[in-house]
């Protein structure tokens, strides 16, 4: 299990504006976590300490569950290799597999090194 | 490898201030530095000499060195996998190992490492070789909290320059080099005095060995100069020094 930055930024912008109606300043004070990082934390930019996210989970009501990732891409690969019927199966699924992941690799290298990658 | 002595390094300022931190290290740190097949001409650093002026100094002075038990696993070499069981062994080496959190940490760790991985070549879901040792040993660091990361991999340094350190609370954390080190052992005075020519050596190999690094980096003289001017007053300053080697010792 992981937690979605996404799911935490949402459900303490819904927590906070919706269920207990406070501004960011009476968040801050009330949790001892600075303005600006609670704000970063809301709009989806910072990922909250452990410490920070226990002290929001008890002022803001919510648990780990709540912020819980969708299923990961692990189990539809999982499920693609258990769903093969035969060797030859496994082993296309196998190839197919390795292919995408090596394409989202390659994805991911390029956004954070800002450069083209040309070989597997 | 750039050297900079222009500007302070607060990691190395923390620990000039107090020692007995806890410092991660990469498994670069362990691996007899071998430039052997990029620089024409150049040999291999033996073992020996290596534990002789760069591993020995170092546990002789840091109490708390640690290492992710993935980057322990790593060291493949027989001797350096050798000397890191022995000095775990002994007490002298911490392997931060990820079992050691309970349910919401590891929680919290898995997510930070998927966030630090998707800036890597990294995959949690496959669990390969490829920067492995720095994710995970950062995403350990990012749940624990802990204050350094020493490394002397350009890849795993630049992880905490990029927006990833802003993103998970790595911002507090500082890289160290290994040239900070040799400078931290030299002004310290943690080296026998003739073992001082083996951190110049040490020095030299790694970072002016090429005609471009003798270029843009100082030599070793100027280097301890320059980096005395950063932090010499600091040194002068702190409280919490380890003892400097002394033959009665």
């Amino acid at each position: 299990m992981s937690i979605s930055l996404t799911k935490i930024s949402g459900i303490i912008h819904h927590k906070r504006k919706n269920v207990r109606k406070i501004t960011l300043e009476e968040l801050s004070r009330e949790t001892n976590i600075n303005k600006d990082t609670l704000s970063r934390i809301e709009n989806g930019r910072f990922y909250p300490s452990i410490e920070q996210m226990n002290t929001l989970m008890e002022a803001l009501s919510f648990s780990l569950k709540d912020i819980e990732e969708n299923p990961d891409e692990k189990k539809v690969f999982l499920a693609m290799m258990g769903s093969a019927t035969t060797e030859n199966e496994r082993v296309n699924f196998d190839k197919m597999i390795s292919m995408m992941l090596c394409l989202r690799k390659h994805d991911r290298l390029r956004k954070s090194q800002g450069e083209e990658m040309t070989s597997c | 490898m750039k050297v900079n002595v222009t500007d302070q390094n607060p990691a190395l300022v923390s620990l000039i201030h107090n020692f007995a931190q806890q410092i991660p290290l990469d498994a670069n740190f362990f691996i007899p530095f071998d430039r052997s097949n990029t620089v024409k001409g150049s040999m291999a650093i033996t073992f020996s000499a290596f534990k002789k002026y760069w591993l020995d100094p170092l546990f002789v002075t840091f109490p708390y060195l640690s290492i992710h038990a993935s980057v322990f696993n790593e060291l493949v070499s027989g001797e350096s996998k050798k000397y890191a069981e022995n000095r775990r062994d002994q007490g002298n080496l911490i392997v931060m190992d990820d079992s050691e959190f309970d349910t919401n940490k590891e929680v919290y760790r898995k997510s930070v490492e998927k966030v630090i991985a998707a800036h890597t070549a990294y995959e949690p879901e496959l669990d390969n070789a490829d920067d492995r040792g720095e994710v995970k040993s950062l995403a350990y660091i990012a749940t624990k909290p802990l204050n350094f990361f020493a490394s002397h991999d350009s890849r795993a340094l630049r992880l905490l320059e990029s927006p990833i350190k802003e993103k998970i609370g790595l911002a507090s954390v500082g890289a160290i080099e290994i040239y900070e080190l040799l400078y931290y052992l030299r002004r310290m005075e943690m080296v026998e005095p003739d073992k001082v020519n083996g951190l110049k050596m040490m020095y030299k190999y790694l970072y002016c060995l090429t005609k471009k690094e003798k270029e843009n980096n100082p030599q070793w003289g100027d280097f301890y100069q320059l980096m005395d001017n950063l932090y010499k007053s600091e040194i002068i300053k702190s409280t919490g020094k380890p003892t400097p080697y002394s033959p009665y010792n």
